[in-house]
C-alpha cells in the first residue's frame, strides 16, 4: 500500500507505530524479554531541551537538487536553517558538477495580515517570480507551521498557477509540528517527489538491466558515493544516485532501474516501496554499509540479487585483505579506547560496528530515535555480547552531559553541530558529518581510521578547550539519574 | 488618570440579530446624551450599515493591508448622532485567520488611542457568533470590555451558543476578563418564548435584562438602512432600544456566569420539549395560547 494518492503524506509515526523518541538503558536491555528496561514505544519526556524540526532535514533533502528552488512559505525566519546547510550544498556541488553553487531559496515571509488574510495570493505571486528569476526545473513550495494552521491550500495555489510557470511546481507538507521523528520529513519529500517528477507507468518502458538506484542521503559525500559505484561497478552494475542532488529530470531514471538498494533503512521505504508497487522496481532495505562487515554484506545483497554472489564474495574478500593490511598501523593506538557516538539512528549503530572492528569499545551510543528497521542492526551489535548504554534521544544534551560524565570516553563522535558537550568536557571529538571526507565502504573505513588515528595521536586541544570552559548544568544534575525524565505516557518513571 | 470609559461586548450565535441591536442600542445611548463609538469585530463588516444608511465603511484590516499603518480618521466614521462607526474587517471566507484579525484590530484601536482622543464614554464591541477561537473572545479578555451582553432568542442553538460564551467568560473571570452583564432576549413573541429565555438565565445565574419583541418596524428600517431610533423615533421598539440603552448605561455589576454542562444543557433543553408538547396537546392550556 502506498500514500501518494493523498495529498498529504502521513506521519512516520502513524506508518510505523513503535517508532519511538525516548529510551535510556543498555542495548541489551532495550531488547524485548532482555533484562533492564526494555524499550516502550510510547515513552515520552517530562522535560525536553530541544527537539528536531522535520522542516531541517527536509530543506536539506530539497536544498540539493540542482535546477531548483526551495520556496519557504511561512513567517520569515522559518527555514532559516538552511544557512546552515549552504556549505555542504556548496560542496556538493563543486564535488559533482564542477563549481560550487549556492542553494536557492526564497521565502513569502509571511506578516500578521497575511495571517489574517490567508497566504495564498503571496504564495502564488511568490512562485511566479521564482520561476522567472530563476527559471528552475522545479520549485518546491513548502508550508510551514503558520499557514498549516490557518489553512492555506498550497496544492491549489499549485494546481492554480502552474499553467502559468514553466518549473514543475511540487507542495511539500512538512510542517514543524507535524511530527517529532525526523524521518517523517524524508517521506514528505519523497511525496511531492514521487508525485510531481516521475512519469506514468507504461508497458513499453525499457528496464534497465545492469542499472542499480543507490539511494544516497545528506550525510553521504561524493567521495562515498564513488566508493559505492566502484564495488557495484565491480559487478558490472551501474549506479543511479537519488535523491539528494539529484537532477529533478533523472528522477524518471529511477523508474528503470532492476533494482533500488538503501544506503540508510530508516530513509527510503517510503519512496522504495512505490517504486516496486508502481513501477516494478524491487528494492533491498537492510545494511547501512559503513564498516567492513556492514559494507560486505551490502554489496552481498546487491550482487546476489543479480545472481552475482560469487563475484560479489571474491571481491568482498580481496577488499577486506587489502583493507586489514592498511589499517594494521592504526589499530594499536585503538585498542580498548572507549568512544561514544550520537548520530542518527542507523549511522550511530553502523558507525559502532565500524569502531567495534577498529578495536574500540563502545562506551554508549545517543540515536536520534528508534524504529523498526534498527532490529536488524542492533542485533549485530549484541551479538558478541558486550553490553552498553544506549540512549534514544532527539538530542537532549542534557542528558547527553550526564552520560558523558559518568562515561569518560576517550572519543566523542557526534554532528557537527553536536559536539560541543563533549569537547568542553576535554573529549576528543570527531565531527562524523563532514562530507568532503570518506565515511562509507571500505574506503570510508581507512579514511576514518587514518582521521581518528591523528585525533587521538594529540589531545592537547581537547585539554585545553576542557580546562578553560564549562556546561550550563547545576552539580546536582550530575549525580542524577541522566534518564531520570523519561517517563511513560501515564507518567510513569520508565528507567 | 483618563476617564473610565464603559466598554460594553455584545455577543450571540449569528443572525440572532446582534448587529441590530447594537445598532440601536449605539443610536439610543447617543440620544441619551452619550460619546459612543461601536466597533464591528465580524469580517463581514457589516455591524455598522444601519447606522450610516446602509452604507460600509472601509475597514480596519483593509486598510493596514493597504497602507501598511493605519490613522485613527481612515478608520473612525461618524454615524447617526455623532455615533463613531468602526469595522474590524477579516479575510474572505475560507481563508486565513479572521480570529487572529480581531486581534490585531483592537490592537490598532489601542495603539492609536482613539476612544482618548475622542473622548467617547461607552464603546460597543459587536462581536461574531460564538467564541469559536481566542480571537473571538479578545474583547472580552485583556481588559479591554468590561461588561458582556449576549443577544439571545428562546431557539436552542442560540442558547447553545450563549452558554459556549458563558464557558468563555468563566474561564477568563478570574484573570481579569470581562464579566457578564446579562441577557438580552430578542425576538420574542410569544410566551413560552420569554420563559425558555428566563429559565436560561436562572439556571446559569444571570439575568435578563431587556425583552426586545419581534417587530416589523426593525425589518422597514433595516430596508431604509436605518436603525428603529433614527426611521421610527416613537415607535413603541424604538422605546424598547431607548429603555435597553439606559438599563445598559446605569448598568455597573456583572458578574462570572455559570454554563451548563453540555449534557445537562441538553437535558434542559429536552425537558423544554416535553413541555412544549404538552402546551400543543392541550395539556396545559394556560400557557398554550403562545403556540
Amino acid at each position: 500500500m502506498n500514500y501518494f494518492g493523498l495529498r498529504v503524506p502521513p506521519r512516520r509515526e502513524d506508518r510505523h507505530p513503535g517508532t519511538c523518541l525516548a529510551y535510556g538503558g543498555t542495548l541489551c536491555g532495550s531488547k524485548k524479554g532482555g533484562r533492564g528496561c526494555a524499550m516502550a514505544a510510547d515513552a515520552e519526556r517530562a522535560f525536553t531541551q530541544g527537539s528536531i524540526c522535520p522542516l531541517l532535514p527536509a530543506m536539506g533533502m530539497m536544498a540539493s537538487l540542482p535546477d531548483t528552488v526551495v520556496l519557504m512559505h511561512g513567517g520569515v525566519g522559518c527555514g532559516t536553517c538552511l544557512h546552515g546547510t549552504n556549505g555542504n550544498v556548496r560542496a556538493g556541488f563543486a564535488a559533482r558538477r564542477g563549481r560550487p553553487a549556492d542553494i536557492r531559496w526564497m521565502s513569502t515571509a509571511l506578516n500578521e495580515i497575511d495571517v489574517i488574510s490567508g497566504g495564498n495570493e503571496k504564495l502564488a505571486q511568490a512562485i511566479k517570480e521564482a520561476d522567472a528569476a530563476f527559471e528552475p526545473k522545479a520549485i518546491f513550495t513548502v508550508s510551514g507551521c503558520l499557514p498549516a494552521i490557518i489553512g492555506d491550500d498550497i496544492d491549489a495555489v499549485a494546481a492554480q498557477v502552474q499553467p502559468e510557470v514553466k518549473a514543475k511546481i511540487l507542495p511539500v507538507h512538512c510542517e514543524g509540528f507535524k511530527s517529532r521523528f525526523m524521518a517523517t520529513a524524508y517521506d514528505a519529500v519523497y511525496h511531492a517527489i514521487g508525485r510531481n517528477l516521475l512519469p506514468s507507468p507504461s508497458p513499453t518502458a525499457v528496464r534497465e538491466e545492469k542499472t542499480i538506484n543507490i539511494m544516497n542521503v545528506g550525510s553521504m559525500g561524493r567521495v562515498d558515493e564513488l566508493e559505492l559505484a566502484r564495488l557495484v561497478g565491480s559487478l558490472n552494475l551501474h549506479a543511479n544516485f537519488f535523491p539528494v542532488f539529484a537532477d529533478p529530470d533523472s528522477f524518471a531514471a529511477a523508474t528503470q532501474a532492476s533494482l533500488s538498494i538503501c544506503t540508510c533503512p530508516t530513509h527510503d521505504d517510503y519512496f522504495l516501496q512505490y517504486l516496486q508497487e508502481k513501477y516494478g522496481v524491487p528494492y533491498i532495505i537492510r545494511h547501512m554499509p559503513i564498516g567492513i562487515a556492514n559494507t560486505g554484506a551490502w554489496l552481498r545483497d546487491a550482487g546476489a540479487h543479480f545472481g552475482l554472489s560469487d563475484i560479489a564474495e571474491s571481491r568482498i574478500k580481496a577488499e577486506e585483505e587489502d583493507l586489514g593490511n592498511a589499517l594494521k598501523e592504526f589499530l594499536p593506538l585503538f585498542k580498548g579506547k572507549r568512544v561514544f557516538i550520537s548520530a542518527g539512528e542507523f549511522r550511530s549503530l553502523a558507525t559502532a560496528s565500524l569502531l567495534k572492528e577498529l578495536g574500540f569499545e563502545i562506551a554508549g551510543i545517543r540515536s536520534f530515535h528508534y524504529d523498526q528497521f534498527a532490529e536488524l542492526e542492533l542485533d549485530k551489535l549484541r551479538a558478541d555480547g558486550q553490553d552498553f548504554v544506549w540512549n534514544v534521544a532527539n538530542v537532549q544534551p542534557f542528558e547527553e552531559a550526564n552520560l558523558l560524565k559518568r562515561l569518560k570516553p576517550d572519543l566523542f563522535l557526534g554532528h557537527w553541530h553536536g559536539n560541543n558537550t563533549a569537547a568542553r568536557l576535554s573529549i576528543p571529538t570527531h565531527v562524523i558529518y563532514n562530507t568532503g571526507y570518506g565515511y562509507i565502504g571500505y574506503r570510508g573505513v581507512y579514511d576514518l581510521a587514518a582521521r581518528l588515528y591523528r585525533k587521538l595521536s594529540n589531545t592537547s586541544f581537547g585539554d585545553r578547550l576542557g580546562a578553560y570552559s564549562q556546561l550550563p548544568y547545576k552539580k546536582s544534575w550530575y549525580s542524577k539519574n541522566p534518564f531520570l525524565f523519561i517517563r511513560s505516557q501515564s507518567g510513569e518513571a520508565i528507567c | 488618570m483618563g476617564k473610565d470609559i464603559k466598554q460594553i461586548a455584545i455577543y450571540g450565535k449569528g443572525g440572532i440579530g446582534k448587529s441590530t441591536t447594537s445598532s440601536n442600542i449605539s443610536a439610543a445611548l447617543a440620544k441619551l446624551g452619550c460619546r459612543v463609538m461601536q466597533v464591528g469585530c465580524d469580517p463581514k463588516s457589516d455591524s455598522t450599515n444601519t447606522l450610516r444608511d446602509g452604507k460600509y465603511i472601509p475597514t480596519v484590516l483593509d486598510t493596514l493591508r493597504a497602507k501598511g499603518k493605519v490613522r485613527a480618521d481612515e478608520i473612525v466614521f461618524e454615524g447617526f448622532n455623532g455615533v463613531y462607526c468602526v469595522e474590524a474587517g477579516g479575510p474572505a471566507p475560507g481563508v486565513g485567520c479572521a480570529g487572529r484579525g480581531i486581534i490585531t484590530a483592537v490592537e490598532q484601536l489601542k495603539i492609536l488611542k482613539v476612544f482618548e482622543d475622542l473622548n467617547i464614554d461607552i464603546v460597543l464591541y459587536d462581536v461574531l457568533g460564538d467564541v469559536v477561537c481566542g480571537g473571538f473572545a479578545v474583547p472580552i479578555r485583556e481588559g479591554i470590555a468590561k461588561h458582556v451582553f449576549t443577544v439571545t432568542s428562546s431557539d436552542f442553538m442560540a442558547i447553545y451558543a450563549a452558554n459556549n460564551l458563558f464557558a468563555g467568560i468563566q474561564k477568563y473571570s478570574a484573570s481579569g476578563g470581562a464579566l457578564l452583564g446579562g441577557v438580552i432576549a430578542n425576538s420574542i413573541s410569544a410566551p413560552y418564548s420569554k420563559s425558555i429565555v428566563d429559565d436560561f438565565a436562572a439556571r446559569t445565574g444571570t439575568r435578563v435584562i431587556e425583552y426586545v419583541p419581534r417587530s416589523m418596524t426593525v425589518t422597514q428600517a433595516e430596508l431604509q438602512g436605518k436603525t428603529v431610533v433614527e426611521s421610527a423615533p416613537d415607535s413603541d421598539q424604538a422605546k424598547v432600544y431607548l429603555r435597553l440603552a439606559q438599563n445598559i448605561a446605569n448598568h455597573n455589576q456583572s458578574q462570572a456566569p455559570s454554563p451548563l454542562p453540555v449534557a445537562e444543557l441538553h437535558e434542559w433543553a429536552a425537558g423544554w420539549a416535553s413541555e412544549l408538547l404538552k402546551m400543543e396537546s392541550g395539556e396545559v392550556r394556560e400557557a398554550a395560547h403562545g403556540i
